[in-house]
């Protein structure tokens, strides 16, 4: 085994909280490796010829390397496990910039009401509303402690948007629900599309408060942190599951990575994977050991400072395997509480609009051309009467449409009806098969439309283009038996188990998704489409069809160690000098995309560390 | 960032020892393709006669897809198939047989059938695609978890009692093994070696002949036992799963890029309406108020040098203006 030379922090994974946290350190002077299990890649030379939908939106090159490694699933304790062979439900990333270059860069801020969970619904409605069995609790910091935070990380790295409350006062065509910020967006919204306008106008017709998405794609060319003039987006229309080819879409390879790289402390070395994080015997981290993979030679990296900013269920892995005497369950579990709070969300599209003789140009722009509503999110409307907490996000008219992907799941000609829920069948489904496939000889085709012949040809030039969905983002909530731990049977090419996902949706979830897609079914309605197809029950989960990368929580943060793994800079209690970031840290999952949250704490977590911890390191941070 | 200093960062070791291993690998796959003769493709393509003369009267490929001022990444997530710099030679068969060749020909073409003025899975090559797709040694064209124990499916309570003890599968409710997505034992290449010769006993089950010989009236009744998972003379893959492979292939091949050897002269973006590989469009054009552009392939789509420090060859914003960094550090 080769030993390094000692490092004062290292990073596992060299993705954006990991680059936002070395760009912090390495200015104030410490010394910084990522060690990254994928390869380098920066707009100049990687992204700039990437148009082909087939390499990446089907064949998902940029995503982990599944010869490689996977995660096992099963949808409860009782049932067996199996591996997720092929690319279905998420998408974790793989090389520097992580998952944060292939997302869609829609960038949120959770409302304040998302940070005091348990304590904002116990006080509305009471404790026995919460369903049983979840594991929901607060977030140990406030928005308010967190606000300069997502200012500062919105103008670093150009956040385009309309603002709906600035200090408290309201601003005409934004999210008037959202919690007050300090400043408004630094840019103006993008483009919006054909189908955001008909959105808008159905929803505002409705009584409800639609607004533009808010992304983390520059509407105008604008500097970052980098100090590189980045361009504003061509609306070229392969965005999601690519990398932007003139850096429009932030991401880790546009700011934060070439910022630490100019300070001269910052070092990552690609396709480096991390095994363990190796601790003494004062249970103190001593640094990590991991596998050059082009090579295979294995090597020591010490370090004063270990920070696990890999995804959420790589980050979980790695604690669940770093067993020694003195954290025999593996680091940051001594009290068995890493893998728990694993949630989900509802990320699902209840109803399709088609609009004959329309030409959306959908295939144009990127997903955030949409416009959304929150008048059904989180707590903003009165669940004293439903039979369900939580909400959603409501979403249409983004684009990116690519065909070799949307001609399978076109809506076939005689099966959707004007204005009815159509036949249903036992999920309440209409326009949808009698049976899906079985999956588990075609995959991620299973239920993807089956009509074909000259139907199918007419079909396709006909309303190909003339396709508008409603899509809702809904919250999850973590359950006692719902989780993450090491698979019994299937390893990794490194010969350690793969991580096991315990997950299926709950009672909770039925309803909200039933209450949503009749609200989705409303406006669809206002926007008068020739036909529809609306689906109008929530099926079990299933692995094999895409839904969202929004994994979240297994090390959640929180206020007392007892009910958490870290405090709220994702220190871990039991092994203080281990900081976990990202969404692992997450309690329960919002019905917002996650990414502009973790970016912010990864900035307060940057200012803990640079001002305050090396005065008095491997203390815990109060 | 320079390429210097990218490959300092990586070290410069690493990027040639890796161009080099994934260059072996690629080499070594050429041997492994099954190929069928040279001339055997020439009675499949329809774009492809000796004679200028009895060339049909239709829309013409590009005269080459040589790529223009093209620098492409290669070998960067080496599970996945580099994008192709050039449509692949057609009137070669890399895996099937002429036979086979033929059945996926007729089989596509009835998913999705055309004429010579109105272009289909036949005359865009749909074939030709799945024929390449099928070649790469991988087997699989996306990166796939392949490590034992498969699953195995059985009715009723409990699996069989045999099974206890027995580590060598995993047993799974039938109902719920569509959960777990793709399980199969089988890659591509099986499904498709046994599932044509399926189509074939299927076909003289029913009609007395191969599927390539029937009516187009008969292989339609062929195609909608197999979609209604209902054509006998299928085990696996089963007549449903094996649909559902050609339709997803044939929807691949129609509107992927016509590098990948589908989508002739871009007939399935013409189809529908789709103007492939651009770089960049106008606010005006997602609005709908431009006129609608061509379809262009990606070897057609020029290069430039976006995220390079701001010069001349920065592409300008299409609305808007320069933005200057607005918090203190």
């Amino acid at each position: 085994m080769a030993r390094q030379r000692k490092v004062d922090v290292v990073t596992v994974g060299a993705g954006w909280t990991a680059a936002i946290l070395a760009w912090h350190l390495t200015k104030a002077g410490h010394s910084v490796v990522s060690l990254e299990q994928g390869p380098a890649r920066f707009a100049t030379p990687d992204f700039e010829h990437n148009h082909d939908s087939l390499r990446y939106s089907i064949r998902k090159a940029m995503m982990v390397d599944l010869t490689k490694e996977t995660w096992s699933w099963r949808p409860n304790p009782r049932a067996p496990s199996l591996p997720i062979r092929q690319f279905g439900s998420f998408h974790p990333g793989n090389g520097i910039g992580g998952a944060g270059i292939h997302w869609a860069a829609q960038t949120w801020r959770f409302y304040p009401s998302d940070m005091r969970y348990r304590s904002h619904h116990v006080e509305r409605y009471g404790a026995d509303r919460i369903p049983e069995g979840s594991t929901i609790q607060d977030w140990p910091l406030t928005y308010e402690e967190l606000e300069p935070y997502y200012t500062r990380m919105e103008y670093d790295i150009g956040i385009s948007g309309q603002a709906g409350n600035i200090n408290g006062e309201l601003l005409p065509g934004g999210n008037p629900y959202e919690g007050a910020r300090s400043a408004p967006y630094p840019l103006p919204p993008l483009v919006r599309s054909q189908g955001a306008d008909m959105f808008a106008e159905a929803t505002a017709g409705l009584g409800y408060n639609p607004f533009p998405q808010p992304a983390a794609i520059l509407s105008q060319a604008y500097r970052g942190v980098s100090g590189k003039e980045r361009s504003g987006c061509l609306l070229c229309g392969f965005c999601t599951r690519f990398g932007c080819e003139v850096d429009a879409k932030a991401s880790a390879v546009t700011d934060h990575i070439p910022a630490a790289l100019q300070t001269g402390m910052y070092e990552i070395r690609t396709e480096s994977k991390v095994h363990r994080v190796n601790t003494g015997p004062d249970g103190l981290a001593t640094g990590v050991t991991y596998t050059d993979t082009l090579t295979g030679e294995v090597h020591e990296q010490p370090a004063d400072v270990v920070i696990l900013s890999a995804f959420p269920l790589s980050n979980v892995k790695l604690m669940l395997l770093s067993r020694s005497s003195e954290h025999p369950n593996g680091v940051g579990n001594d009290r068995e509480k890493v893998g728990k709070n694993y949630s989900y969300q509802l990320n699902l599209g209840p109803v399709t609009g088609i609009f004959e003789g329309r030409r959306f140009r959908s295939y144009t722009g990127n997903s955030c051309m949409q416009n959304v509503i929150h008048d059904f999110n989180a707590d903003n409307f009165d669940h004293s009467d439903l039979d369900f907490i939580g909400g959603a996000s409501i979403t249409a008219g983004g684009g990116e449409n690519a065909p070799v992907v949307s001609a399978l799941s076109l809506p076939a000609l005689d099966q959707a009806q004007f204005g009815s829920g159509g036949d249903s069948d036992g999920n309440g489904n209409s326009g949808t098969r009698k049976r899906p496939p079985v999956a588990g000889e075609v995959g991620s085709l299973a239920g993807q439309g089956s009509e074909w012949g000259q139907a199918w040809k007419e079909n396709l030039r006909r309303n190909w283009d003339g396709i508008l969905g409603i899509g809702i983002q809904g919250e999850s909530l973590p359950y006692e038996d719902q989780f993450m731990d090491l698979d019994p049977t299937y390893k990794d090419a490194w010969g350690d188990p793969i991580l096991r996902i315990t997950f299926d949706f709950h009672e909770n979830d039925r309803r909200l998704y039933r209450y949503m897609a009749q609200r989705c079914l409303e406006i669809m309605r206002e926007m008068n489409p020739s036909r529809l197809v609306v689906t109008e029950e929530l099926s079990p989960y299933n692995v094999h069809s895409y839904q969202s990368t929004h994994n979240t929580g297994g090390a959640i943060m929180g206020a007392d160690p007892g009910d958490s793994v870290t405090n709220k800079y994702g220190q871990v209690w039991d092994t203080p000098n281990v900081f976990v970031t990202g969404a692992t840290l997450y309690p329960q999952n919002p019905g917002m995309n996650p990414t502009g949250p973790l970016l912010a704490l990864a900035y307060m977590t940057g200012d803990a560390l640079t001002t305050r911890y090396f005065r008095n390191p491997r203390e815990l941070l109060v | 960032m320079d390429e210097k200093e990218r490959r300092q960062m990586v070290g410069a070791e690493k990027l040639d020892e890796k161009r080099l291993s994934r260059r072996r690998l690629l080499q070594s796959t050429g041997a492994l393709i099954v190929t069928a003769g040279v001339t055997a493709g020439c009675e499949i393509d329809p774009f492809r006669s000796e004679s200028e003369a009895s060339r049909p009267l239709r829309p013409q490929p590009p005269p080459q897809f040589v790529p223009r001022r093209v620098r492409v990444v290669e070998g960067q997530y080496p599970s996945v198939p580099d994008t192709p710099t050039a449509r692949p030679e057609t009137g070669i068969l890399r895996f099937f047989t002429l036979h086979e060749a033929q059945t996926v020909e007729a089989i596509t073409a009835r998913l999705l059938p055309g004429t010579p003025e109105d272009p289909g899975a036949r005359e865009a090559g749909v074939v030709n695609y799945i024929d390449n797709m099928l070649a790469y040694a991988n087997p699989f064209a996306e990166a796939t978890y392949r490590e034992a124990p498969f699953a195995e499916t059985y009715v009723g309570e409990r699996p069989p009692s045999a099974a206890e003890g027995d580590f060598s599968v995993v047993w799974i409710d039938h109902e719920e093994v569509e959960r777990y997505g793709y399980q199969s034992t089988l890659g591509p290449r099986d499904v498709y070696r046994t599932g044509l010769r399926s189509v074939d006993r299927h076909a003289n089950q029913a009609f007395g002949a191969d599927f390539i010989s029937l009516s187009e009236d008969q292989q339609d009744q062929v195609v909608t036992a197999m979609a209604d998972g209902e054509a006998t003379g299928f085990e696996h893959p089963g007549s449903e799963e094996f649909f559902h492979v050609l339709r997803r292939h044939t929807c691949e091949a129609m509107f992927s890029d016509p590098v990948y050897g589908g989508n002739r002269d871009m007939v399935g973006w013409r189809l529908i309406g789709y103007p492939g590989a651009q770089r960049a469009y106008t606010e005006a054009y997602v609005r709908g108020q431009t006129e609608e552009e061509l379809p262009q392939s990606i070897a057609d789509l020029n290069h430039f040098h976006p995220g390079e420090p701001a010069n001349e060859h920065v592409i300008l914003p299409v609305s808007g203006t320069r933005h200057a960094h607005g918090a203190e550090d």
